[in-house]
Parts: C-alpha cells; sequence; structure tokens
C-alpha cells in the first residue's frame, strides 16, 4: 500500500498548478471565461486531455492517480472548461464502445483536444425524454434535455436515447438541421445548455451503440469519482486561503488566527478535508475496480462525504473570512459555489445516500 | 499511488481472523459484542492466550516479544480484534508504559518489568491527572521528595484512573523540583507498587452506572529509587512521547464497524415504515463516515509525506466523533428499551438482541467519555491549530 505521489505526478501536479495560475490575466470565474481555446491546446500538449485512454487512441496510458491530480488542480483553480463532460464521460464512453473508424475519428481527437463534446444525457430529469428512430440506414433523434452541462463549448454532442427498452448512444453535431440549443450560464460560472433536437437525423456511421446502459452505469460512476476529486482541490484551495487569511487579518490589534472559537473551527476545517481527500482516492481507485459491489459503495460513500464535507468546509471559509468571503471579486465564494455545484452533479449526496442503502450499506462484507 | 492491500498482507489477515474466530472465549465474545463489562479474569485469560501464540505485544522490538508486524499490520490486527468482538487488552502495560520502558528505561527496568507487562502478569494504571490538572496535565501537585536513602517519598492524589481497582502497578507523574523555571520542568515518571504502604484507592461511579474509574491517594509512599524512569525531573518528555502514540490507536475503527453492523442486524427487526427510513438514512450516513476514518487511517499509517502529530488529532476528533454517534444511534434506535437497563427484562436467558437493547444506554452514557479522555477534542483542535496556524 502506498499513498505517495511518484516523481512523475508530483511534476504533473506541479506543472498544472503554474499553468492554471499563469493561464489567464483574469480570474477564471469572472464573466467571460468558460472555455479558453489557449488553455484546452496546452493542457492537450501536455497529454492531460488523453490522461485515461490507451497509447493506441492517441492517449498516455495514465494511471488512476494521474487523473486524481489532474482533477484536484483543476478544482483548485477553478477551471471551468468541461474536462469531466469532455474526456472523462464522453471520452469514458467512447473508449468503451466506440469501434473502428468511429473510434479513431472520436478518441485521439478528443486527445488532442480538436473534439469537444459534451453528454446529452438526464442530468435533471429522469427516465429519459430522447427517442431514437431508425429509419433506412440512418436514425432520427427526437426530443429536449433542459441541462447539459458543457454544451456550449462542445462541437459535438453524444446523446443518449431510448430504443427498444435500451438506451443508445449517437454522435450529433449540434449544427445539424433541427437541432437547437439555449445557452445559460451555472451559479458556478460554468455554461450548460438547454439542448433540444426535432427529428434531428444521424447518419448510422455516428450511432455508437445500440445498448449503452452497461458503459454508462460505468462511466458515471468515474463521473462522480473526478468530481469528487475537483471537489477536494476546491475545498484545499479554500482551506489554504482561510488559513492565509487568519494569519494576517487583523482585529483588536491582532490576527484574527489567534482566536480559540476560529482556530477551532478551522482545526474542523483540516477534519473535514484530510477526510475528504482519502474518500477522493477511495474513490477514484475504486472506481476502475470490477467489483461492481464494492465499486458502488466505494463511489457513492465518497460522493456523500465529500458533498457533506464539502459544504460544511465551505461554509466556514466564507464565515471565517468574514464580509470580504461574501464579495464576488475574491475567490473563496467561488469556491464555495463550484462545491455546491458539483456536488449536485450525477446524483447528490440524497441520490448517492439512497443508492447506498439499496446496496445494503456503505461497508463491505463482514471480515 | 496504490491504496490494495498486498497478497502479505491479506494472507496476514486470513491467519489472524482464523486464530481469533479459534480461540476467543465465545461468552467472552457474546459480553463484548452486547457492550458489556468483562471482568478482570476474562481479560487476563484472553491476553494469555495471546502470548502464548506470540502476539500480545505485536508492535514492541522483536527481543522482548514483539512479532515484526508493520504499522498496516497492527492496524488491521487491532481492527479484527474489535470486528470479531475478542477482548481488548489493556492499553496501560502494553501500550503505554511498556513503550516509555522501551525507550527511556534502564536494561534493569526492562528486564523487570516488560516480560510481566506482556503476560499480563502485572496490571498497571495510569496516574497523570489529579483535580487541578486535566487538560493542563503539567499543573501537577503530586510530589515526589528523596528521602535520606535517595529513595522518593510520594504524596498527592490522582484522578480518573482507569481499572485502578485491578491494577497491581500505576506509572504516576510527580512533581519533584517544585522551583523548576517553567511548570513542565521539574516533573519525574516514577513506577509505584499499588500494594506499597500509603496507597488507597475509592471508585467513582459514572452515569451509565459503571465503575470503571478511582481516585489514588498516595500518603507518604516509599518508591525505591530504582523506579525512576530516565532522568530526574525529565518526566514531562516521556508523558509527551507517551500521549502521541496513545492517540495513534483511538481511531478505534474496528469497534465502531462492528457496532454499526450489529444495528443494521436488529434495524431490520425494530423498525419499520417511516421509523426505519430514518434510521437506515442515519446509519448509512454513519458508514459513510466510518469508511472515510478507515481510509484516513490507512492514509496515515502508509504514507511518507503526512505530517503525524496533527493528522493523529485529527483521528481522534472523527474517531470519536464516529463512535459516539453509533453509540448514540443504537440508544434512539432502542426507543423505550433504552429507558431501562437489562432488568427490564423477564429473568432467564436473554436473546442476543435484548442485551444490544438493554445496554443501549449505558453504552451511550459511557462512550461520552471518547471525546474527554486522551486530551479532549478540543486539545486536539488546538494541536491541529498550532500545526497549521501561525500563533
Amino acid at each position: 500500500m502506498d499513498f505517495d505521489l511518484d516523481a512523475g505526478q508530483q511534476l504533473l501536479q506541479d506543472t498544472l498548478r503554474r499553468l492554471l495560475r499563469d493561464a489567464s490575466g483574469h480570474p477564471r470565474w469572472q464573466p467571460g471565461a468558460g472555455f479558453d481555446a489557449g488553455l484546452w491546446r496546452q493542457l492537450a500538449d501536455m497529454g492531460v486531455l488523453g490522461l485515461p485512454f490507451a497509447a493506441a487512441d492517441g492517449g498516455t496510458d495514465a494511471s488512476p492517480t494521474e487523473l486524481l491530480v489532474a482533477l484536484q488542480e483543476f478544482g483548485r483553480a477553478l477551471m471551468l472548461e468541461p474536462y469531466v463532460d469532455s474526456v472523462v464521460l464522453c471520452g469514458g464512453l467512447l473508449r468503451r464502445l466506440a469501434q473502428g473508424e468511429l473510434r479513431s475519428r472520436t478518441l485521439p481527437a478528443i486527445a488532442n483536444g480538436s473534439l469537444v463534446l459534451a453528454l446529452v444525457h438526464d442530468e435533471v430529469t429522469a427516465p429519459c425524454a430522447m427517442r431514437a428512430t431508425a429509419q433506412g440506414g440512418d436514425w432520427f433523434l427526437h426530443g429536449r434535455r433542459p441541462l447539459v452541462a458543457g454544451a456550449p463549448a462542445a462541437n459535438r454532442l453524444l446523446v443518449t436515447a431510448a430504443h427498444q427498452r435500451r438506451t443508445a448512444l449517437f454522435m450529433v453535431d449540434p449544427g445539424s438541421e433541427g437541432a437547437s440549443l439555449r445557452p445559460f450560464r451555472l451559479h458556478d460560472g460554468s455554461w450548460a445548455a438547454e439542448v433540444v433536437l426535432d427529428n434531428v437525423r444521424v447518419r448510422g456511421a455516428d450511432c455508437v451503440s445500440v445498448d449503452a446502459d452497461a458503459a454508462l452505469d460505468r462511466v458515471l460512476d468515474e463521473a462522480v469519482a473526478a468530481v469528487c476529486a475537483e471537489i477536494v482541490g476546491a475545498m484545499e484551495e479554500a482551506y489554504a486561503m482561510t488559513v492565509e487569511y487568519l494569519g494576517t487579518r487583523k482585529q483588536f490589534g491582532v490576527a484574527i488566527g489567534s482566536f480559540q472559537a476560529l482556530r477551532h473551527k478551522a482545526a474542523d476545517m483540516r477534519v473535514d478535508l484530510e477526510h475528504a481527500c482519502s474518500m477522493a482516492v477511495l474513490a477514484m481507485l475504486a472506481g476502475g475496480s470490477d467489483d461492481e459491489a464494492e465499486r458502488r459503495r466505494a463511489v457513492s460513500a465518497a460522493k456523500v462525504h465529500i458533498a457533506r464535507a464539502g459544504r460544511r468546509l465551505g461554509q466556514s471559509a466564507i464565515q471565517l473570512h468574514g464580509a470580504i468571503g461574501m464579495t464576488d471579486e475574491y475567490k473563496v465564494g467561488h469556491l464555495f459555489k463550484r462545491i455546491e455545484s458539483l456536488a449536485r452533479r450525477f446524483g447528490d449526496a440524497e441520490t448517492h445516500t439512497e443508492r447506498l442503502a439499496a446496496c445494503g450499506g456503505a461497508l463491505a462484507e463482514a471480515a | 499511488m496504490n491504496i490494495g492491500y498486498g497478497a502479505e498482507d491479506l494472507a496476514f489477515k486470513q491467519e489472524a481472523l482464523a486464530f481469533l474466530r479459534a480461540n476467543v472465549d465465545p461468552r467472552a465474545q457474546a459480553k463484548v459484542r452486547a457492550g458489556g463489562e468483562l471482568d478482570k479474569q476474562e481479560i487476563v485469560d484472553w491476553v494469555r492466550v495471546l502470548h502464548r501464540r506470540g502476539w500480545a505485544v505485536p508492535h514492541w522490538p522483536r527481543d522482548w516479544g514483539g512479532a515484526g508486524w508493520t504499522l498496516v499490520q497492527q492496524m488491521i490486527f487491532r481492527d479484527l480484534v474489535q470486528q470479531v468482538g475478542a477482548p481488548e487488552a489493556p492499553s496501560f502495560g502494553v501500550s503505554m508504559v511498556g513503550p516509555v520502558i522501551l525507550a527511556f528505561g534502564s536494561e534493569e527496568q526492562k528486564r523487570r518489568y516488560l516480560p510481566r507487562i506482556a503476560a499480563l502478569d502485572d496490571w498497571w494504571c495510569q496516574g497523570f491527572s489529579e483535580p487541578g490538572a486535566g487538560s493542563d496535565l503539567a499543573a501537577l501537585r503530586t510530589s515526589a521528595r528523596r528521602d535520606a536513602s535517595g529513595d522518593f517519598m510520594l504524596s498527592g492524589q490522582k484522578t480518573w484512573t482507569t481499572l485502578a481497582q485491578h491494577a497491581d502497578w500505576i506509572f504516576v507523574l510527580a512533581r519533584t523540583d517544585p522551583d523548576a523555571a517553567r511548570k513542565q520542568q521539574g516533573i519525574s515518571f516514577l513506577l509505584v507498587d499499588m500494594r506499597s504502604a500509603g496507597v488507597s484507592v475509592r471508585p467513582i461511579r459514572t452515569i451509565d452506572g459503571g465503575h470503571e474509574i478511582n481516585e489514588v491517594f498516595f500518603d507518604d509512599v516509599k518508591v525505591p529509587a530504582a523506579q525512576l524512569v530516565g532522568e530526574e525531573n525529565k518526566g514531562w518528555t516521556y508523558a509527551k512521547f507517551l500521549l502521541g502514540n496513545e492517540r495513534i490507536g483511538q481511531a478505534r475503527v474496528g469497534l465502531t464497524k462492528a457496532k454499526l453492523r450489529r444495528i443494521r442486524g436488529v434495524l431490520a427487526t425494530h423498525a419499520a415504515g417511516w421509523r426505519r427510513t430514518a434510521f437506515e438514512r442515519r446509519l448509512v450516513l454513519l458508514e459513510v463516515e466510518l469508511r472515510a476514518l478507515e481510509m484516513t487511517q490507512l492514509r496515515m499509517l502508509s504514507s511518507s509525506v503526512a505530517k503525524p502529530a496533527a493528522l493523529a488529532s485529527v483521528l481522534k476528533i472523527k474517531g470519536s466523533e464516529t463512535l459516539q454517534a453509533a453509540t448514540q444511534l443504537l440508544h434512539d434506535l432502542a426507543g423505550a428499551h433504552a429507558l431501562a437497563g437489562l432488568s427490564q427484562f423477564a429473568d432467564g436467558e436473554l436473546t442476543p438482541e435484548q442485551e444490544l437493547l438493554g445496554l443501549a444506554a449505558a453504552n451511550y452514557f459511557n462512550n461520552r467519555k471518547v471525546s474527554i479522555y486522551g486530551g479532549s477534542n478540543e486539545i486536539q483542535r488546538t494541536i491541529i491549530a498550532q500545526a497549521e496556524l501561525a500563533g
């Protein structure tokens, strides 16, 4: 057993931290940000957009640890570009389902940054309100999805649709006739869109799979693990900012970090941060496990824990900063909003608590 | 990074589990599982079983009976003991005074005390806290003065002394230099035979109705000079070493896990409808916290880059809060059964479930102690803040 980062992982962490700090002149959470094509290219050049892909697919064939490190840095820096949506989620589906020509024109293109994808799936409502009909060699998609994260930045959409009681998966050009997007901004500054497909024609070659349920199940767990890592990165930054502030802000003639009430609250933040960090590791490493029951337990337990701990820590970070923490120009409030947003993606704490109850609890079988 | 157990650890786990299952006394196990109190002989018998197997002091150096286990293996074993419901060996000898004697004692002290600690021939208790020295331990006033022969004359009072009623020996922090510049200086670490003239023990009954803790009085007790550990007036250093060790074992993962499993076992038969859903939700949330604690303990034991001092405090806070929440959950689930103890059930053999429910309240009351002992959780927060914040 070994929890330490090796030299290569350490280097990845340092390089990403520097890159994301220097990447833009103005803070990334301010209006206008959302998709920085230059940054995306740099991530591609570093191999970061292909971390989970095999070398044959144009990827770097990295371990889950590299992905964990990268996602924590994205969270820390409040990077709003749709990494989880395009690389982890859509990349993960294509990695499992796409064959031949479709595979070779998608996975390498995600890794080199030219293809940016968003998954048109039920983030808000279930069951899936999108239907696929086969006609000749083509398909027709019809339906509406009210909230598709990352869609405005995507040049292709991956759409799940009901077909013969299974879930089929298609790649769709958002410029197709009958497709329309209505973009809007989320509280964390990232972009999403309502996607309406009105009998959009998709050629047969762009049908990824007519039976994507098993892959979806698996990849959604990987996405949960990914947002857990991002939340923990944001928690680390909010904690570090708070500790720094307690040491520099003076009231009553002394640093406010000398007051026991505040010191103890900071200690509780540390307790939450350490445990959240442990659970992010658990989720990321178990997320790739073939033991399905343990994978579900680990991933859901991590999401429940991190969503709750992240909320506590984020609220405390604002409280300990006082009024400055409430301002739009200061980073800590945006970290809090990012934590809150990520916490409800791919199932919120309550959803995953229910899932744990349904599989007999969060603990593995008795020794 | 690799969080899976290696093949060696998995084989160790199987071996330990098989041994525990084959050798634990079922009567003692049933008591532990229900949260009941063991008598001294049941604990001594169990430690002798471990001792014969060579597992009574696995964390000690091999020359003194250690098993050569890694930190992770020690953790696996501790968790298994707690999960199986085997008695837990009292820590005062093997994990508190033993390591102090190993680190700072003379060769003669090691030969005299360590083998008897390992076999539980001597039961030790801890003479640290006093009526005026709790969290502020260095304010202690029990004093030891050299007499003409160079031996110490010990006077004063200790309190909250756990299981002193069973003890053959007590390790005592006493002030040997009342004129020292700082209160942490001038304290010595003495080993005292409980049968010495002038030692008396008075029980303290706690809110759960049990008798675990005591007051211990020293009325001019003669302590031979050979029973001073290390150097005179350096006792505070040894005490800090001891308390640092104490915090590591306080995550109590196995114990809480066993409690949560038992709660899940009675949930289905003991709650229905809304009550069932509400309790199941609480149980799942606690299981989640326990998994986080378990992973954090693993990270701490196997990482070379962590800050151990502050992390031990992190584990103490989380471990005690999780254990308290588990006993509170069972207390609530027991409902009206938690209004009285075992006496509410008619005479005759109790079912395991009756025993569990009948002891739920006492367990809940009793475990309020865990956020107080071993350095209260507020002291732990202060330690964390000291490591993290300036000032």
